[in-house]
């Protein structure tokens, strides 16, 4: 972003603020809806950390920590308001933290090559097996483009760290490269086991109704 | 610009992970590109690895939840009324002289009455009523200014003040079919807690919550999905009905009736949300909405069939489509009769 811009902002200018806006509202939005589907939640967060920002914006340094301190303020300001939320309707299951979805899109892949089409298949179940920080740091890492720096103060961790969360992230989703043939029959198994799951459902649901039909 | 040695050492992973690398193949310039190439060319061995890195991160396209240009306009416009809000200034103190002792606090308590109502004469001037009217066919969301939001249904009616950062409590005046997703006072922003949904015959007093009102000429009916509402009736003022999620309450202003009962409430606000999936609702749930809903009575001719259960998107548009959805999800014959339908399954 154009250092003017800020410089204008931080003077106090509505106009700067707003192109500031357009440019981090759509980026916090999608950021912010891989942890909820709750949109409304979402725009809150951003609404709250944006008037923050500009009733704060004289104590901030450079342009350069804009983009962390926008992401670092909603992450945490967005996983305060689905805490909050998750006390109010308490038939919410999963865990706020746990909630990071990323997940591989299809539509701009081109290509249509069975062979590519089923890697991507691998490719995303294998996102599906990353732990919901991994992810995260997957999608600063190559959604975002940032660097190992940044990340470690988004997700309040060391730089080392880091660079380890990536690393590992990087190698559990290149396995599915090498070990396609081996997914597959794990895949199988999977669906076996569930099978299986379902009939112990329905033997025991027989069993508990036998008493009843004497 | 020349890249370091030990880039000899790199597996594909360690590519992958190397800022230099990522910058050179998401953002490539003449001169990461020219270094790039010039050094796979110098080390052939390891174009494979740089080849396998290229198209991992060339693969990696996530599936994107971004708002359209309007709807960050209509953001930002939210945005910055919040921040004007924030930026009125305050009153300037008032200083009021010493009075006789017996006087003082009746002179304050003028003052103060006198400040209120300066206060309230100023904030209407400031804000005006807008109104919005729902489409004439589908639903239309409006956020109000605490960015609640109200889904109105078809030739529904709200009107509200734009500026609420004033007011003592939050009001809005409906006509029609309406739901409300009541967000709770935001911190920092100067709003009161309360909120009110006045209509025709009753005011329905609300703490962050989520509801369905049907406003009509015939009765009303009221439908709470979260949190907690009051409702105060123009003609029984002193006895007013608090709902928890899942109550219904159906008010006919003629008959002076109030009807109150437990419900599927997601069914009463199904129409929002076009083709909303639902889990599980008994073809006696689906009774009772059609019975509030359209004014029919309905029979089913046996209870194992009320409890048959329907799940998937449904359409409520209008009375025959779902009628007829009803028939072939459950194959079952609707019969018709003057102002009763009788339902039994299809032979």
């Amino acid at each position: 972003m154009d250092p003017a811009i800020w410089e204008a902002c931080k003077r106090g200018d509505k106009d700067a603020y707003a192109c500031i806006y357009r440019l981090y509202y759509p980026r916090l939005f999608n950021y912010g809806c891989r942890f909820t589907a709750d949109a409304a939640l979402v725009e809150d967060g951003i609404q709250e950390i944006f008037v923050h920002f500009w009733t704060n914006r004289e104590k901030m340094v450079a342009v350069r920590e804009l983009k962390s301190y926008l992401f670092v303020s909603f992450r945490h300001h967005l996983l305060k308001l689905l805490a909050q939320h998750k006390k109010l309707q308490e038939d919410m299951p999963e865990a706020v933290e746990d909630a990071f979805a990323l997940e591989i899109s299809a539509e701009q892949q081109r290509v249509a090559v069975e062979e590519q089409q089923e890697q991507l298949l691998l490719l995303r179940s294998a996102m599906q097996r990353l732990t919901p920080r991994q992810r995260e740091a997957i999608f600063f890492r190559f959604y975002e483009n940032m660097g190992y720096e940044e990340i470690a103060g988004i997700l309040d961790i060391s730089v080392k760290a880091t660079y380890k969360l990536v690393a590992r992230a990087i190698a559990l989703l290149r396995e599915t490269y090498h070990s396609a043939p081996l997914m597959k029959a794990l895949l199988t198994l999977t669906a076996m086991a569930a099978a299986l799951g379902s009939m112990q459902l329905s033997l025991f649901i027989c069993s508990s109704r036998l008493p009843g039909s004497l | 610009m020349e890249l370091p040695k030990d880039y000899e050492h790199y597996s594909t992973d360690d590519f992958i992970a190397d800022d230099r690398f990522l910058q050179w193949v998401r953002f490539p310039d003449a001169e990461s590109d020219a270094c790039w190439r010039q050094w796979i060319a110098a080390h052939p061995h390891k174009k494979e690895q740089t080849d396998e890195a290229r198209a991992f991160i060339e693969g990696l396209h996530f599936k994107e939840t971004l708002p359209t240009a309007a709807a960050v306009e209509a953001a930002l416009a939210r945005n910055l009324a919040m921040i004007a809000g924030l930026e009125q200034e305050p009153a300037a103190p008032v200083k009021v002289r010493r009075l006789r002792k017996a006087g003082r606090w009746a002179a304050a308590a003028v003052v103060l009455g006198f400040l209120a109502m300066a206060g309230r004469q100023l904030w209407q001037q400031q804000s005006r009523m807008v109104q919005y009217t729902g489409l004439a066919d589908g639903v239309r969301r409006v956020w109000l200014p605490d960015s609640s939001e109200v889904i109105l249904n078809a030739n529904a009616e709200i009107s509200f003040r734009d500026n609420w950062q004033q007011a003592d409590r939050r009001e809005v005046w409906l006509k029609g079919e309406a739901f409300f997703d009541i967000r709770p006072a935001a911190a920092g922003a100067h709003l009161a807690r309360a909120f009110v949904v006045h209509s025709a015959n009753m005011e329905i007093d609300v703490l962050g919550t989520s509801f369905n009102v049907k406003e009509g000429q015939a009765f009303t009916n009221i439908t709470l999905n979260t949190g907690k509402i009051k409702i105060r009736f123009s003609d029984l003022p002193e006895t007013p009905l608090y709902l928890s999620p899942g109550d219904f309450v159906q008010y006919s202003a003629k008959k002076n009736k109030i009807v109150r009962k437990r419900v599927n409430a997601d069914l009463y606000a199904v129409w929002k949300e076009e083709g909303r999936q639902l889990e599980h609702v008994t073809l006696k749930e689906m009774a009772a909405y059609i019975e509030d809903i359209y004014g029919y009575h309905v029979k089913i001719s046996s209870r194992e069939l009320a409890q048959a259960q329907l799940s998937g998107g449904l359409r409520v548009k209008d009375e025959k489509l779902l009628l007829e959805t009803l028939s072939f999800a459950l194959n079952i014959t609707i019969e018709k009769k003057a102002d009763t339908l009788f339902i039994q399954p299809k032979k």
